[in-house]
């Protein structure tokens, strides 16, 4: 009972909290229906679950196909032991964006229609088929850890087999509908400010998708290596952000052109809300990041690395929320005299299901093989008392010892 | 207007994680210097890896291609100093002997000088530690290697190396003398704190309350 005691911290109890009331809302959302438990409308069809859970979501989850394109297709084999933690948090990422998609869906079970009545002129259809085929290719290219694990060995060998058609199929549906969730904005210029809306879009999605996927890969391997005691690999996470950050000086430099060819750079220097989130997307994607990766003694750094990519991210974050939310919020404010923030039930799904993709990773990492194996160690603890991971295998034998056999 | 909340809320969730990590001294740069050597619930760890062999003055060394030994110096070491600053180390191609104090680690000031694990040339010395010393804070078995050595009489070194459960055993020892050591070196009762008679634990950057004569007698107790 003690020891159990022992075990909470304030991150589990977090999460216990986070998870209930996902449940919660859960249960308003279908057992009562949209109306009751968001602040969506016909005005404003697409809130948070759509902006944050699907859009920003599919855009995290992207360091799968970045990875493994970096290992497989540019044949870069040193970045191999970080490829399965981030073809987990793909794998989980978009089964996550799913269960998101249900909660937004008005009849999630008929979410199988795009399957059957296609319409091939529709953005929406190539999304839908994307992530569907997508998922089964993530599910099929985190199969060796759990074949693995359980020591199916034939399964595994047919799998393995099949690595490289696989990553090629990957990348290739991430590449489409990654740029496809730009295109869907596409088509309401007249709604969005122009600091967001760009016939580049798809092209300015896929690019800080590649970027964000490097940043993601950075963190989930700090905050294992954190969580589990692991050895971090360092130098492999150090050239990630090295290459992240050149992704986006391409990006921004691309952004850059982009305002400039459309004659709207002048609004940056605007004072208006907009101009301030479009500010702080910079500042957090592309300033802070460079700033930090630079400090000398400290950029380069485990906690350097960390705070890089988190930086990144969350610049990220408030990229694709302008684009899906802070872009159209002066569109119906001015035309509906409505303003969307999501209800207590849209925050607390959202939260939940991001809740739940921190638990389903710790799981996976603790008990499946995610991670590189590394060599064998013990931790003692300073206050002498507890031998945290003692190895059942050390011989014990002193060097003399060891020497004279 | 929701754009600007989930960036708040994330950089919020941020901050209270920052905040309980810098009370338990996992993120170096945030936290602040420990008040107190002792302290009843410090958290501090040691590693020990299987593959390494350890000197009794907190240094190692580890096979490396069949030909040569990488050295540096241990987690204990490392966390009793809490932070590195500098390092200093000899040139390559010079000979050091094993026992003779080589390695001289530097933090706010402060100096200690640790020994050779074994004897022989040093054929590389890693300068990427040297530049950045927090690499040996963050691992100091992997990135954080300082030399390389091309052992001259490994045979006869190897007798006072420890490894595997035999060096688990000495590095306990050594927690429990170090807490000792503190209790009867620290200049006012207020370093070591009541937490010494409550079954408290060194903390790590105990090492900066000890003052100069006792520093060099944690030198000649723990390092030679």
């Amino acid at each position: 009972m003690k020891n159990a005691l022992q075990n909470i911290t304030f991150w589990k109890v977090v999460a216990a909290v986070f998870l209930l009331g996902g449940l919660t809302a859960a249960i308003v959302r279908f057992g009562w229906g949209l109306g009751a438990a968001t602040n969506l409308s016909d005005i404003t069809p697409w809130g948070l679950w759509i902006g944050f859970d699907v859009v920003t979501g599919v855009g995290l989850a992207a360091g799968g196909f970045t990875l493994a394109g970096i290992v497989y297709i540019f044949n870069l084999k040193r970045f191999k032991p970080i490829v399965r933690p981030a073809i987990l948090t793909a794998f989980m990422g978009y089964c996550l964006v799913i269960v998101g998609l249900l909660f937004d869906l008005g009849r999630p079970w008929s979410i199988w229609h795009a399957l059957i009545y296609q319409n091939p002129h529709s953005v929406l259809f190539e999304v839908a088929m994307c992530v569907m085929l997508y998922t089964t290719v993530l599910a099929l290219e985190f199969s060796p850890v759990v074949l693995e694990r359980f020591r199916m060995k034939r399964a595994l060998k047919i799998v393995k087999a099949i690595t490289i058609p696989l990553i090629v199929l990957g990348i290739l549906l991430s590449m489409l509908h990654q740029s496809s969730l730009g295109s869907l904005y596409l088509i309401v210029p007249q709604k969005m400010h122009p600091f967001w809306y760009s016939p580049m879009l798809p092209v300015f999605f896929f690019v800080s998708a590649v970027a964000v996927g490097l940043g993601m890969t950075i963190l989930e391997s700090y905050l294992s290596a954190r969580a589990f005691q692991k050895t971090l690999e360092t130098p492999l996470l150090r050239d990630l952000a090295r290459i992240m950050i050149g992704i986006l000086l391409v990006y921004f430099t691309a952004r850059f052109i982009d305002l400039l060819r459309r004659d709207v750079l002048h609004l940056v220097f605007e004072s208006s809300f907009e101009t301030a989130m479009l500010w702080l997307e910079v500042a957090l994607m592309l300033f802070i990041p460079l700033l930090l990766f630079n400090i000398k003694n400290w950029g380069r750094t485990r906690q350097g690395l960390f705070f890089t990519a988190f930086s990144m991210v969350l610049g990220f974050i408030t990229n694709r929320l302008n684009v899906t939310m802070t872009s159209l919020e002066r569109y119906y404010q001015q035309n509906f005299g409505v303003t969307y923030f999501p209800s207590i039930g849209e925050l607390a799904v959202t939260i939940a299901i991001v809740t739940a993709g921190f638990v389903l990773f710790a799981l996976a990492v603790k008990y499946l093989p995610i991670f590189p194996h590394h060599e064998e160690e013990t931790v003692l603890r300073f206050d002498n008392a507890a031998e945290r991971s003692p190895s059942p295998q050390i011989s014990g034998k002193p060097a003399a010892e060891l020497q004279r056999h | 207007m929701v754009a600007l909340f989930v960036i708040l809320f994330v950089a919020l969730l941020l901050g209270i994680d920052l905040f309980i990590q810098a009370r338990s001294r996992r993120y170096p740069i945030m936290a602040a210097a420990p008040r107190t050597a002792i302290a009843p619930q410090a958290r501090e760890s040691v590693r020990i890896p299987k593959s390494v062999f350890f000197h009794p003055g907190h240094t190692w060394a580890r096979m490396q291609d069949g030909e040569h030994l990488e050295i540096g110096v241990d987690d204990f070491i490392q966390k009793a100093l809490g932070g590195i600053d500098g390092i200093e180390l000899p040139a390559a191609g010079e000979f050091v002997r094993q026992g003779d104090p080589v390695i001289t680690l530097n933090h706010e000031g402060r100096k200690v000088r640790l020994v050779a694990p074994v004897s022989g040339y040093v054929r590389s010395v890693n300068a990427d530690a040297v530049e950045n010393p927090g690499l040996v804070s963050e691992n100091p078995y992997r990135e954080g290697w300082l030399m390389m050595i091309e052992p001259a009489e490994l045979a006869a070194n190897l007798s006072i190396l420890r490894v595997a459960e035999s060096a688990v055993s000495w590095v306990k020892e050594e927690i429990k003398r170090f807490r000792d050591f503190l209790g009867a070196s620290m200049p006012q009762p207020a370093a070591v704190g009541e937490a010494m008679f409550e079954g408290g634990a060194p903390v790590a950057g105990a090492l900066e309350h000890l003052d100069e004569t006792h520093l060099q007698d944690f030198e000649q107790q723990f390092l030679r």
